[in-house]
Parts: structure tokens; C-alpha cells; sequence
């Protein structure tokens, strides 16, 4: 049940970062820093009053999109063709450059809000009291998860770009303006992080050297669930996630090992990811 | 190419005797990440293969040390060749599994190894003091000494070059090189990549287990973040930032990195902010790494490894 | 190389114009600050600094140390040992201090120790809390602020006094976390023998999900849980107990640094209400002039309400401020001399009396501990119905001599 309310946080953190790779290859190290921003956005807006907080969450979330689409325009594409170590090493550079930038703006304090107006209470399910914001959070999730899922598979768009992760060239040559779709999904990838990182706030506190954390642990998700995956993504999260749960109870030695040793089996038996297919042979 | 060679050589042996205390720290530092970088290229050149995992072999290297000192009183320099073959080890291990693998999936696989390795000397209290780390190793003799430990760290990375020159001109190296290129012509023509990777991997990660005891050598302590992905990140970033594709590239991109963190330290906390910076316009601006800077013939990048 | 230009070209004349006297033709005496300045612990060292600014303003407007100005060079550990060592060395090295100050986590308190004898420069630590730390009998490391057996001890003395029985724990799985509690039950079960442990809970430091070992708590029904979570993590504790209902069933008992203002400060109206918290200093405790001299000049610099970190430095500095002259000299053998002599070197701090233990360097003070209670002259929750620890509980044997 718990481990269902990380799975959710995890899941909003790690399927931007899955989407991105599907589409346009790039392994997102700087993705953590996405959420942290979201959140630091969030907590900027309405002051640290959880009053605002469904009032300001569109704001955020928007403010998201921008900064993935600026991200996109100014930086990424200049190393979508380039080898990965390349895209790998911008990322990371971002990273750093984020998390310094965010102690600037920011400061360097805890940041971290009240539960949001409706989810005051605790609900009691079987006599154990269980934040109410939980069940708000899975769902939160559970809508993120249905609404991309139909975007991608219902739209026009979507099927766009499900279409460039298979053959980047045969889009271009339909007509489709295929550097305006990069710009989307990597905004669209970014705004869901932000999302995530925002809808957490009232969970846990944010503060710099959340980023790095956080992008391995989205790793995670994304290698076991599937890397490009949606589903897969939503299977990883509630994996990792009960498994911390769990975990964390029965053998908390080993709980964090467990979870890189769960990875590395997934990598060795099915690269691809638990819910992934297997890449298409490029030549 | 020899004169030059040869130049920087005495440069390099002499060069101890012209710096202050503190500069003799920041140039054992830079030799170290050398090492550790020109050991990493032997993989990553060779192969295209982008680990994220020698920073367990650095570590583990590095722990040997530290717990056969500080447990079994060894002398510092007699756990050497137990460093090694820990490294080597370990690097056999990650190796073995991983270079089935590639492109992003190996890169996630040595990170997922490595970072095994880092939760169990995190939480191992008995055995590895945990995040208290193993401190206090101070190394007597030559090692102890800052002069002394320059010149073991020069040795090394005359030697780790060494190898590394003999292994690219040799057939393994053109074999290894080949596979890199074009996989599916290197196995039609019968050649067999699975051994040839996991030997340059172990190679590899031994060598650059000799720059994880040196690093214990020059810090007195071990600590888990020897292990921690960040050590690989900064690595990958040494390497990248010199040129992989030029012989001595990795050990020039240590030094710029060593010594740019050292000055820009000295001005301000925000470390991370300029390296991110310098990382942003290497990458857009001159993406063969700061080595392309000082030449006027630009060497091709290293060619994406084909799935 | 800018840094020397400006030091030259631009402080120094500034300097000769503001003072006008020989302190200036004398170099300064140098402190490096090593404090945590990026990462999730970034907000201790921003306190930290400002309490140690501020004494060495203090100490510089009343003409300085053996006729010479201090200078405070802050640099960044990043709570990384690697780093903080390079960095130590670049302080010892390079910019030539004569003091090393701060430290906000015991790795890297225990990292940095040993460069004292190698480079025979004096360590004074004035936060991280590791016991090891003072038990290594480092003659050159000095630690001005309570170590967490002290803390621990000091919460059981309290403890034992309260009508709890049911016991149980939570606290993050490192080093710090386990000594904490070891420490605290042992010395409870010695003083009340029928107190009974229901429960432990260790999540990782950095945890972000407490709700597995809160639902745990609630169903093991302690009546009161011992923590010794801290900074972000907990604050995250309270926002997701909070949530559960936690407080309403069972009492936190705070130890020893939870009602530091970097953690009750974010909480603001979410902390809960009337939980027993303790902190190194609070300032709002001492109604002595030197507290309220400090309370009002740190607002008065810093716009903000001295923490205890930041009364720690502050301390620590001016402690380090009368060692030296007592020693009249800087060099370590002098100092650690002016530390021991007379049994050991007391100061007034603004939080009361600190006193050094000769033999193993460590200061001995009091503990506050209060239950929470709103406010509505301060943005966060304070302290009220308030208990001193006495130095004297919180002091345990050492092997050093």
C-alpha cells in the first residue's frame, strides 16, 4: 500500500526519462535536477503555503515545459546525431549547472509544503491511519499514466512520435516537421518530471543534491521496467517501489543492494527491460 | 614525436623540484586521475565501450589497501599486487556480464555493478567502517613522502601508457578496434569479440586499480565514495575533456581538470557551476577535447558503437 | 592569481585606510573554515559560516588576536571526506592557515583529523558529532560542540524521568543513527530498568519515503519513539507521520538536534505540536547578556534567527579566539597547552558554560530539551516548559590521557 505511493512518485520521475530515450535516444543524466526544478518552482510560487497548491501546480508544471523546450532548443539538438558519451557528458554538465543555479536562486534550505487543500486528514483503511495525499498521489500518477498513454496511442501526434523512436529519416521524408517534435517530446519528458517533483513536495523536502540521487533511482525504474517503455516504466516504479517498501522492513541492509542487483539481473536476461521490446537493428 | 616525448619527460622528472608544497599535491592528484583515465581510454578507445562501473575497480583496489593495512597491519606497499588482482577481479566479474551488452544497456550494467558494490561498503560497518570510511593510512617510506609518491605515480603512468601503447599496436588491439567499427563484418569474418572484450575490460579495470591504491596512497583514507558512480563520472569527464582519441589525451584532459578545480576552488564554491560550464562548451564547441585546441589536424570522434 | 591581486592591489590599502594602525602592516591570522556548502546539508554550513563570520567580525572590531586581524577563508566539503581533504590541504598548503575550523559531518571530521599531526596545524570541530572522533586522543583535534553520546546520554537522563515505558526507534542507518541509540537504551535501561524497546526502524539517511516504517510504529504502539533524524530528513518524517496521524498516538522524543531552525524552520506550522525536541542551543533560552548580544547582532547581519550551528561556530571561534590568547603563540603544542591547562579551558558561551575535558578535547555543555509549542511571533514552532541537561549528566569516562 505504501510502497504504492513511492511507486507513483517514481513513476511521474522516471517516464519522462523513458520517453525521452524512446524517442530521441538521449540518456538524461541531468533528469533529477527536471524534478528537483519542478518542485523548487512550485515551492517559489506560493511561498511555502500549501493554500496555493492546486492554484500554482499548472503554473509549475508549465514553467516545466519551457525550460524542456528551451533545454531542447538551445543544447540538445546540437548532439542528437553525436555519440553517447556526448549526450551523456551535456547532461551531466546540466546537472551541475542546475543544482549550482538552484542554491543561487533558491537558496539552500529545506523546501517542503503542507498537504494540499482536500487531503488534510489521514483515511483509515483496515483501522491504519494512511495520508489521504497518497491515494491523491496514485492517482495523480494513474491520470499522468492514462492521459500519456492515450496521447501517444490515440493522437496523431502520438503516433508521430512512437513513429520517430522507429525511423527518424522515413518522418522527415513524409513531411513532418520532425525537429518542432523533438522540441515537444523532450518539453512533454521535462513537464512530467516537473510534475512529479511538484506533486512530491508536500511528501518530502527538496533541497540541492536531491538531483543526484533521484536520476539514479530513475535509472532504475527505466532499466527494469523497460527503457522507451510507458508501461514498463509504471511496472518498474511499483517494483522498485514495494520493494523498498518491503525491504526496507524485512532486511533493511540489503534493501539498497537489492535493488541495483535486481537491475543488473533484468540488463543481463532481457536488456530491453522487463516490458521493453528489443532494439530495432540500425545499420 | 620522440623529442617531444622526450621533452615532456624531463619536464616531468624535474618537475617536482620547481613546485611548493601545495602545487606537489595538486600535480600527485593530477598523475593519479591520469593513470585512472589513460586505463579507462584503453577500454573505452578500444572498444567504444562507455563503462560507468571502474569506479569499482578503483575502489576495490583502493579498500584492499586500506583493510589489509589497517587490519592486518601489512605494509602499504606489500598490498599492492593483492590491489591489483582485486581489481582485476572485480573487473572480471563486471566484465564477463556486461560486454554482451551494448551501447546505454553495458553503461547501465557496470553502473548497476558498481553501485552494488559501493551498498555493501556503505553498509558494511564491521568489515568497511561504513560511511566512516578507513582512515589514518599513512604510508611510510617513499609512498609517504610527497615527493616520493610524484615520482610512484609518474612510474605508473609511464608504465599504464606503456602497456597501453603495446596493447594498440598489437593484433588484439587491431582485432578489438575492428569489432568496435563494424561488428558484424569482425564476426563474418570469424572473429570472436566476446574474449578480446572482456581481457581489454580486466586490463583495464587492473590498471586502473593501480590509480585507486595510489589514491589511497595519497589520501591516507578509503572511503565509499571511491565507489560511487560519481568516481566514473569523473573519469568519463577526464578522459572526454582531453580527447579519448589521442594517445596521451586522457592523462592531459586529468591534468586540465585537476588543475582548473584547484584554481576555480580557490575563488569560489561554485566548483560545480564552472566545470559544468567548461563541460557545456567542450561539448558544443570542440568536441575532440581541449588536446584538439593545441593541434591543427581535428581527429575524427569515436564512432558510435553499432548495436 | 586574481585572488592574490585583489588581496594585494585592493584589501590591503582598504585595510591601512579603515585602520590606520601597525595591525595592519601585520599579516593576518588565517582560519579555514571546512563546511558543507552544496548537497542536501548545504543549509548547516550556510549557518555555520554566518556564526563564524560574525565571531571574527566581533573579535576584529575589538582589535583582534595578539595585535593581528583574523581572516576566515570558507571553503566548500561538499560532506564528501575526498573532498574535504584536498581541500584541507589546499587550506594548509596554499593559503597557509593556521587553524582549521567547521565540519559538519563525522566522516569527514574523521578524514581530516589526521592532517593535524602530519602538518601540525590545530582542528577545532564544531559540529560533527561522532564519538570516534574524541576517542582517537588526536592531540591537535578540538571539538567545541556536544558528540552524540553525550546527546544520547543527556535524552536518557530526561527520559528516564517520564512515565514512558513502551520504546522504540527510528533512526537513519548510519554510524551516527545506531551509536545514538545504543547509547540512549543502554543508558535508559540502567536508570529504569522496566522500559521495554517494541520496535527499531532504520531508514537509509536521505530516505524520501518514511511511510513503510511509520505504518511499522504505528502498529508496534510504543509510547514514545527516540529519533535522531535530522536536517531533510526530518522534515520529511514529519510531513508523511503528520499525514498518518502519528503524533496523536505517540510522543517523539527529539534527540539531540531537532529543534535546530534548518528543520523547524521548513516545517513552519506543519511541526507537530507539544513533541518533546532538543537542540545544542536555543535561542530563546538564555536570557544572559552575551545571548542577547548574539541573538541580536547575528539578526542584525544576517537577518535571520541564530540556529544552533550557528551559535556553535560562533562559540567554537571565540573559544579558539581565548586558547590562543592564553598560548599567546599559534603554534599547535601552544594551543593544545592553553586548551588543557588549569583543567581544561571554560568559556561563556551565549548558551551558557562550556568546559574542554583536558584528556580527550571534548567540550562538555548543556542540552536544551522543550516541548513544541506555536508561536505567534515566529514563523516556526518554539520551545516551551524547557529543561536543562546539565553538563555534568551528559559526561562519560575516556581512555585518553
Amino acid at each position: 500500500m505504501t510502497g504504492l505511493a513511492s511507486a507513483a512518485s517514481l513513476f511521474l520521475l522516471a517516464v519522462g526519462l523513458s520517453l525521452i530515450f524512446g524517442a530521441l535516444g538521449i540518456v538524461n543524466f541531468a533528469h533529477g535536477s527536471f524534478f528537483a526544478l519542478g518542485a523548487y518552482f512550485l515551492f517559489a510560487l506560493t511561498r511555502g503555503d500549501a493554500a496555493g497548491f492546486w492554484h500554482y501546480l499548472p503554473v509549475a508544471v508549465a514553467a516545466s515545459l519551457v525550460v524542456g523546450a528551451v533545454v531542447e532548443r538551445v543544447f540538445m539538438r546540437r548532439v542528437l546525431n553525436r555519440a553517447e558519451h556526448y549526450q551523456i557528458l551535456l547532461t551531466y554538465a546540466l546537472l551541475l549547472i542546475i543544482e549550482d543555479v538552484s542554491k543561487i536562486c533558491f537558496g539552500a534550505d529545506y523546501k517542503s509544503i503542507g498537504m494540499p487543500k482536500g487531503f488534510e486528514m489521514p483515511v483509515f483503511v483496515l483501522g491504519i491511519p494512511f495520508p489521504s495525499y497518497y491515494l491523491g498521489l496514485v492517482g495523480l500518477a494513474a491520470a499522468a499514466a492514462l492521459l500519456l498513454w492515450l496521447f501517444l496511442h490515440r493522437t496523431r501526434y502520438g503516433t508521430l512520435v512512437r513513429a520517430v523512436a522507429q525511423d527518424r529519416e522515413m518522418l522527415e521524408a513524409l513531411g513532418v516537421n520532425v525537429p518542432l517534435l523533438f522540441t515537444v517530446i523532450f518539453a512533454l519528458g521535462i513537464g512530467l518530471a516537473g510534475f512529479g517533483g511538484a506533486v512530491s513536495l508536500p511528501l518530502q523536502s527538496i533541497s540541492t543534491g536531491v538531483a543526484v540521487d533521484a536520476v539514479i533511482s530513475a535509472f532504475i525504474v527505466v532499466v527494469v521496467g523497460g527503457l522507451g517503455s510507458i508501461w514498463g516504466t509504471l511496472l518498474g516504479a511499483i517494483l522498485i517501489g514495494e520493494i523498498q517498501a518491503f525491504g526496507a522492513l524485512v532486511l533493511p541492509e540489503f534493501s539498497i543492494a537489492f535493488t541495483y542487483v535486481l537491475m543488473a539481473a533484468v540488463l543481463l536476461f532481457r536488456p530491453w527491460g522487463l516490458l521493453g521490446r528489443p532494439p530495432a537493428v540500425r545499420t | 614525436m620522440r623529442t617531444k616525448l622526450a621533452v615532456a619527460a624531463v619536464v616531468l622528472a624535474v618537475f617536482p623540484w620547481f613546485l611548493h608544497d601545495y602545487g606537489l599535491q595538486v600535480a600527485i592528484q593530477a598523475l593519479v586521475l591520469g593513470v585512472f583515465a589513460m586505463s579507462f581510454n584503453l577500454l573505452f578507445r578500444n572498444t567504444g565501450l562507455l563503462s560507468f562501473g571502474h569506479a569499482a575497480c578503483f575502489g576495490a583496489a583502493g579498500y584492499t589497501t586500506a583493510l589489509l593495512v589497517s587490519k592486518l597491519r601489512w605494509s602499504f606497499a606489500a598490498t599492492l599486487p593483492l590491489a591489483l588482482v582485486a581489481a582485476a577481479l572485480v573487473a572480471l566479474v563486471i566484465g564477463f556480464f556486461s560486454v554482451r551488452l551494448t551501447k546505454i544497456y553495458f553503461t547501465m550494467l557496470t553502473l548497476a555493478f558498481s553501485q552494488m558494490l559501493w551498498a555493501v561498503a556503505h553498509k558494511w560497518y564491521g568489515f568497511t567502517g561504513g560511511d566512516n570510511g578507513i582512515t589514518g593510512l599513512l604510508p611510510p617510506g617513499l609512498l609517504g613522502n610527497p615527493k616520493g609518491l610524484y615520482y610512484a605515480s609518474l612510474v605508473a603512468l609511464v608504465l599504464v601508457s606503456g602497456i597501453i601503447y603495446i596493447v594498440r599496436r598489437s593484433p588484439a588491439g587491431y582485432t578489438l578496434r575492428a569489432v568496435r567499427d563494424n561488428p558484424a563484418r569482425a564476426e563474418a569474418i570469424g572473429i570472436s569479440a566476446f574474449e578480446y572484450m572482456v581481457a581489454a575490460f580486466v586490463l583495464s579495470g587492473t590498471l586502473s586499480g593501480l590509480a585507486g591504491f595510489l589514491h589511497v596512497a595519497w589520501q591516507h583514507s578509503a572511503f565509499p565514495d571511491l565507489l560511487y558512480w560519481t568516481t566514473s563520472a569523473e573519469v568519463i569527464i577526464a578522459v572526454i575533456l582531453g580527447g579519448s582519441a589521442e594517445f596521451f589525451g586522457p592523462a592531459i584532459g586529468a591534468v586540465v581538470l585537476v588543475v582548473l578545480e584547484a584554481v576555480v576552488r580557490s575563488h569560489t564554491q561554485y566548483w560545480p557551476l564552472a566545470l559544468g560550464m567548461v563541460l557545456l562548451a567542450m561539448v558544443l564547441f570542440f568536441p575532440s577535447g581541449v588536446i584538439s585546441l593545441f593541434q591543427r589536424r581535428q581527429r575524427e570522434e569515436v564512432p558510435r558503437a553499432a548495436a | 592569481m586574481t585572488r592574490t591581486f585583489t588581496r594585494y592591489f585592493g584589501l590591503m590599502p582598504l585595510l591601512v585606510a579603515l585602520t590606520g594602525s601597525a595591525m595592519a602592516q601585520q599579516p593576518p591570522i588565517k582560519i579555514g573554515a571546512l563546511n558543507v556548502l552544496s548537497g542536501s546539508f548545504a543549509a548547516y554550513g550556510k549557518s555555520g559560516r554566518q556564526g563564524a563570520q560574525l565571531a571574527i567580525d566581533d573579535i576584529n572590531a575589538s582589535g583582534g588576536l595578539l595585535g593581528r586581524k583574523l581572516e576566515l577563508i570558507q571553503v566548500d566539503s561538499q560532506a564528501k571526506p575526498d573532498v574535504a581533504v584536498q581541500e584541507a590541504r589546499r587550506l594548509i598548503l596554499n593559503e597557509k592557515v593556521n587553524f582549521l575550523i567547521g565540519i559538519d559531518s563525522s566522516s569527514v571530521s574523521l578524514a581530516v583529523a589526521p592532517l593535524t599531526k602530519e602538518y601540525k596545524i590545530p582542528l577545532v570541530v564544531m559540529h560533527a558529532a561522532t564519538p570516534a572522533l574524541t576517542e582517537q586522543c588526536n592531540p591537535y583535534v578540538f571539538r567545541t560542540s556536544n558528540n552524540a553520546r553525550m546527546d544520547a546520554y543527556a535524552a536518557a537522563d530526561l527520559a528516564a524521568k517520564l512515565p514512558y515505558k513502551r520504546w522504540a526507534n527510528i533512526g537513519p542507518d548510519y554510524e551516527f543513527g545506531h551509536s545514538s541509540w545504543n547509547d540512549f537504551i543502554a543508558r535508559l535501561k540502567e536508570k529504569k530498568p522496566d522500559v521495554e524497546v517494541v520496535g527499531e526502524q532504520w531508514p537509509k539517511g536521505g530516505e524520501s519515503n518514511y511511510t513503510p516504517y511509520i505504518t511499522a510504529l504505528v502498529q508496534q504502539r510504543p509510547e514514545a519513539v527516540f529519533s535522531v533524524l535530522w536536517a531533510g530528513d526530518l522534515v520529511t518524517f514529519v510531513r508523511q507521520a503528520n499525514a498518518f496521524g502519528f503524533f496523536k498516538q505517540i510522543k517523539l522524543f527529539e534527540d539531540p538536534v531537532g529543534a535546530a531552525l534548518e528543520s523547524i524552520g521548513p516545517m513552519g506550522k506543519e511541526a507537530p505540536i507539544g513533541e518533546l525536541f532538543s537542540t545544542r542551543y536555543w535561542f530563546l533560552q538564555s536570557q544572559s547578556p552575551v545571548n542577547k548580544k548574539f541573538v541580536e547582532a547575528y539578526h542584525k547581519k544576517w537577518n535571520e534567527w541564530p540556529s544552533y550551528n550557528a551559535e556553535e561556530h560562533y562559540a567554537g571561534v571565540q573559544m579558539l579566539a581565548a586558547a590562543v590568547k592564553k598560548a599567546k603563540a599559534l603554534d599547535a603544542d601552544a594551543i593544545k597547552k592553553a586548551f588543557e591547562a588549569d583543567g581544561g579551558l571554560t568559556y561563556e558561551a551565549p548558551e551558557g558554560k562550556k568546559w574542554m575535558r583536558p584528556a580527550d578535547h571534548q567540550v562538555f555543555e548543556a542540552l536544551v530539551w522543550g516541548y513544541t509549542t506555536p508561536s505567534n511571533d515566529y514563523p516556526f514552532v518554539v520551545l516551551k516548559d524547557i529543561t536543562m541537561v546539565p553538563e555534568k549528566d551528559t559526561v562519560y569516562p575516556t581512555k585518553c590521557k
